[in-house]
């Protein structure tokens, strides 16, 4: 959702008085432009809200320097598709429990979303979703990484996700006798 | 895929972040990262919202109902999980602590010391206790269930302490008299907030009276209850009740006063009835009234009422 600078001046030249604007421009570490609805990046980060109330915002593209383009193309993309989303038959309350889990599963959309993404892609973009205060968009994507890690042993771990053991056999038994209860099914 | 070869990004990620991925695998995925690498050896230990589960320590996906040598096997596990974090968290406080557990004697009377001393010096702020069922609810006969309401008296009794900051409590098969179970849910329990009843009932399908004016009670869920009625004489702070399963002749519920009370569902049974409950509530139906076989028959039909409600509007 990359917006030429073309098509950001010709917006200008609308005459769209600035408060009644309905997107915000950010730009990225790179300096690429993305426009997202204001009423969803105000709703899902506490960060652009924040600007938004404070008038922070910049028409020429808000700088995030801390955020590279493909993690915010992944941001703007993740605010415009919750923007339209219908929230699933769970969430409509047709159950009969009363369900009181702070964190609500992610919605298949969200799923899907962040299942498509490299390694990389995935925490460029749990950094992003920390740093603008996206409190959703944090937990769906710890939650991915959660389900990377379940079932698996810590050697497996390791190498799904390149950690370097930087114990010596020594030190790394010694622990493993403190834990044997975590593990008793080795 | 443009993975740089070779490079952590999971280690850089800041602790916050890191303990709120932690905060979602199974207490043993999560203990067992302290071993990953030096960057990961105390974040476990950091935690501050702990689930620690007799099912992350028994064999294999949960079959329908665990034997008695894995529950204690697993219970001893749990023990040493228990230990081990409330050891070194002692440094800390402000825990909040979810254990879902068995009642197995030698394990209790470790678990109950344990756990009143991290209460009792602030080490744990919070905790949710769900007293499990060795047997599946269908297989379970009234002796089954005087066993567990002994067994979870007795802890209770016994770890006082338990009792103080506990907000959630979840039972399971547990035959009560008003009396005592009144006793505990609301003169000891003076925080709880959410309570769950799972096959737990005064046997005789008698009616469960609760006039608990200092009670904090948020939620009641009462799921396979055969209570003769409830009369919720009195609890000022409820706001939710979830009947699931309800099966009795009478009217089976009276308010007094709760002001608070905004959501009201209660579903008839409406599942397939086994013969070990079919026979259960024909045992409590001859306590009731000897000889009278009639009382089983309104559980064959089924019903689905949920309410919505603003207490002013429909509550009396």
């Amino acid at each position: 959702m990359e917006v030429d600078k073309g098509k950001g001046e010709a917006e200008e030249t609308r005459k769209v008085a600035e408060a009644d604007r309905d997107t915000v421009t950010l730009k990225s570490s790179d300096g690429k432009l993305f426009e997202v609805s204001k009423e969803a990046a105000a709703r899902l980060s506490t960060v652009l809200a924040g600007m938004i109330a404070g008038g922070s915002i910049d028409d020429n593209g808000t700088d995030l320097k801390q955020i590279g383009s493909e993690a915010l193309e992944n941001v703007v993309d993740y605010c415009n598709k919750h923007a339209n989303s219908i929230p699933s038959a769970a969430l409509i309350s047709s159950s009969i429990s009363f369900n009181t889990a702070p964190f609500k599963e992610p919605e298949e959309w969200e799923r899907k979303f962040v299942d498509r993404l490299s390694h990389d892609a995935l925490f460029d973009l749990v950094e992003a979703a920390n740093f603008l205060g996206m409190e959703r968009l944090l937990d769906v994507t710890c939650h991915k990484i959660s389900e990377m890690m379940k079932g698996k042993s810590p050697d497996q771990i390791r190498e799904v996700f390149n950690i370097k053991n930087d114990y010596t056999k020594e030190e790394l038994e010694e622990i493993r006798q403190e834990l044997a209860w975590a593990f008793y099914d080795d | 895929m443009q993975k740089t070869e070779g490079e952590d990004r999971f280690s850089l990620l800041t602790d916050d972040i890191l303990l709120s991925i932690l905060g979602r695998v199974n207490i043993t995925t999560a203990a067992r990262t302290s071993v990953l690498s030096k960057r990961w050896k105390h974040l476990p230990w950091l935690l501050q919202e702990l689930t620690i589960e007799a099912k992350d320590f028994l064999p294999g996906p949960l079959s329908c109902s665990a034997e008695a040598q894995h529950i204690d096997a697993a219970m001893a596990l749990l023990t040493k999980a228990i230990r081990s974090f409330l050891a070194t968290h002692q440094r800390f406080s402000s825990l909040q602590l979810k254990l879902k557990l068995y009642l197995v004697d030698n394990y209790s009377d470790t678990i109950g010391p344990l756990l009143s001393e991290a209460i009792g010096v602030g080490t744990v702020k919070d905790s949710d206790l769900s007293i499990l069922g060795e047997k599946e609810s269908e297989n379970c006969n009234d002796e089954d269930m005087l066993q567990q309401a002994s067994s979870v008296d007795g802890f209770f009794r016994a770890y006082t302490g338990v009792l103080d900051c506990l907000t959630r409590l979840s039972l399971y098969n547990v035959f009560f008299s008003e009396r005592d179970m009144n006793h505990i849910l609301f003169d000891c329990c003076k925080q709880l907030q959410h309570l769950y009843l799972s096959n737990c009932d005064t046997g005789g399908l008698a009616a469960w009276k609760i006039h608990a004016p200092d009670s904090n009670l948020i939620t009641l869920e009462l799921d396979m209850c055969f209570l003769g009625k409830l009369e919720v004489l009195h609890l000022p702070k409820l706001e939710r009740l979830r009947w699931d399963g309800w099966m009795c002749p009478n009217a089976p519920l009276s308010f007094g006063v709760v002001p608070c009370l905004t959501r009201l569902a209660v579903r008839f049974a409406t599942f397939r009835i086994t013969s070990a409950v079919h026979n259960r509530l024909a045992t409590s139906a001859r306590i009731v009234s000897p000889g009278n076989r009639k009382l089983a028959a309104p559980i064959t039909a089924t019903h689905h009422t949920e309410i919505h409600t603003n207490p002013a509007a429909t509550i009396r």
